[in-house]
């Protein structure tokens, strides 16, 4: 009992913190917006058509260069939940060279990763982000509030 | 007559001395080429696309089996990335197989709103036998079931290199 009375003080004051600090937080998962799980189809739906897109472009873009097999591993946006505003958006990349050391015949690895910002303006509803990603050559439209596109942004990356 | 003989005899010696200064560096290189990558072995036309198609058969193989298994832990999204052998010329026998792979997890963090990223690279070796021969080795691997395939030589598979690896 006199231990437990030793953590009193403790509990009142994760009661009185102050307010934020206890909440869950402003930010939610894309996928997550409105509700949980509620935005779930029409996220993923987007992120296979990135993926895509990301892959009928890319031998003659990205996979020209110092890698040539890129891959899209995820792309994931978090939002403001009481604005309804997407805060940001993120590419996680992957690619892999193996080249063969002639005199050892041990295959070296340079393997490399990239998570990549997507040049979002400010305040770009979840709704307008969702209407500006929609039809073809989805990566070169041009984001909400902005004269920038998707692809813009992966060229700054890669 | 002479004069342009005498004068031009200096200059082809400098001229096969630059030939010799540049060609010796490399002649040692070419000697010790004693690896190559198993897609140009025995050569590029013959090497290459059955090679490829072991690799792409791997690739279908974990594919299939990722979802129930590798899939299932940290990294849902695991993808192969490249798949390659190093093979002794001289003997045809396989240095080793490296798989590579990636695969990433992501969440929001609720105070600031950034995207948190975890992404990772693995390189697999592939549980071969001391020399074993290129030939056999894709021999076994154009069977139905590479990735559970028994490796020459051991007890072994791909999936259980992968097992030991991701």
């Amino acid at each position: 009992m006199r231990t437990r009375l030793f953590l009193l003080p403790a509990l009142v004051l994760a009661t009185c913190a102050p307010p934020g600090a206890a909440r869950a937080g402003d930010y939610v998962d894309l996928v997550d917006f409105p509700a949980q799980e509620a935005n779930w189809d029409r996220f993923y739906a987007l992120e296979g058509r990135l993926m895509q897109a990301f892959d009928a472009v890319c031998a003659d873009t990205f996979c020209e260069g110092a890698y040539s097999d890129y891959r899209v591993l995820q792309f994931r946006c978090s939002v403001h939940a009481g604005r309804g505003h997407v805060q940001a958006c993120v590419w996680v990349l992957a690619a892999s060279n193996l080249a063969v050391d002639p005199v050892s015949g041990r295959v070296d690895v340079d393997n490399g990763r990239w998570t990549c910002p997507v040049p979002l303006a400010p305040g770009t509803s979840v709704e307008a982000f969702h209407a500006a990603l929609q039809g073809p050559e989805v990566l070169r439209r041009r984001l909400p509030g902005t004269d920038r596109s998707l692809y813009d942004g992966l060229m700054d990356c890669l | 007559m002479t004069q342009p003989f005498r004068y031009a005899r200096p200059a082809a010696l400098q001229r096969i001395a630059l030939i010799a200064a540049v060609l010796l560096p490399v002649a040692p290189a070419l000697a010790a080429d004693r690896y190559v990558d198993a897609r140009e072995f025995p050569d590029q036309v013959a090497g290459w696309e059955r090679f490829r198609r072991v690799e792409a058969a791997l690739v279908r193989g974990f594919d299939g089996v990722c979802g129930d298994t590798f899939c299932e832990g940290e990294y849902a999204n695991l993808q192969p990335q490249r798949f390659r052998c190093s093979v002794q010329a001289s003997s045809g026998t396989v240095h080793e197989c490296i798989w590579t792979f990636a695969g990433s997890t992501a969440r929001v963090d609720a105070q600031t709103g950034e995207v948190v990223v975890d992404a990772r690279s693995w390189a697999c070796r592939v549980p071969l036998a001391d020399h074993t021969p290129l030939a056999l080795l894709l021999a076994t691997l154009e069977g139905p079931q590479p990735i559970d395939a028994v490796l020459p030589g051991t007890r072994l598979t791909v999936y259980d290199g992968l097992t030991a690896c991701l």
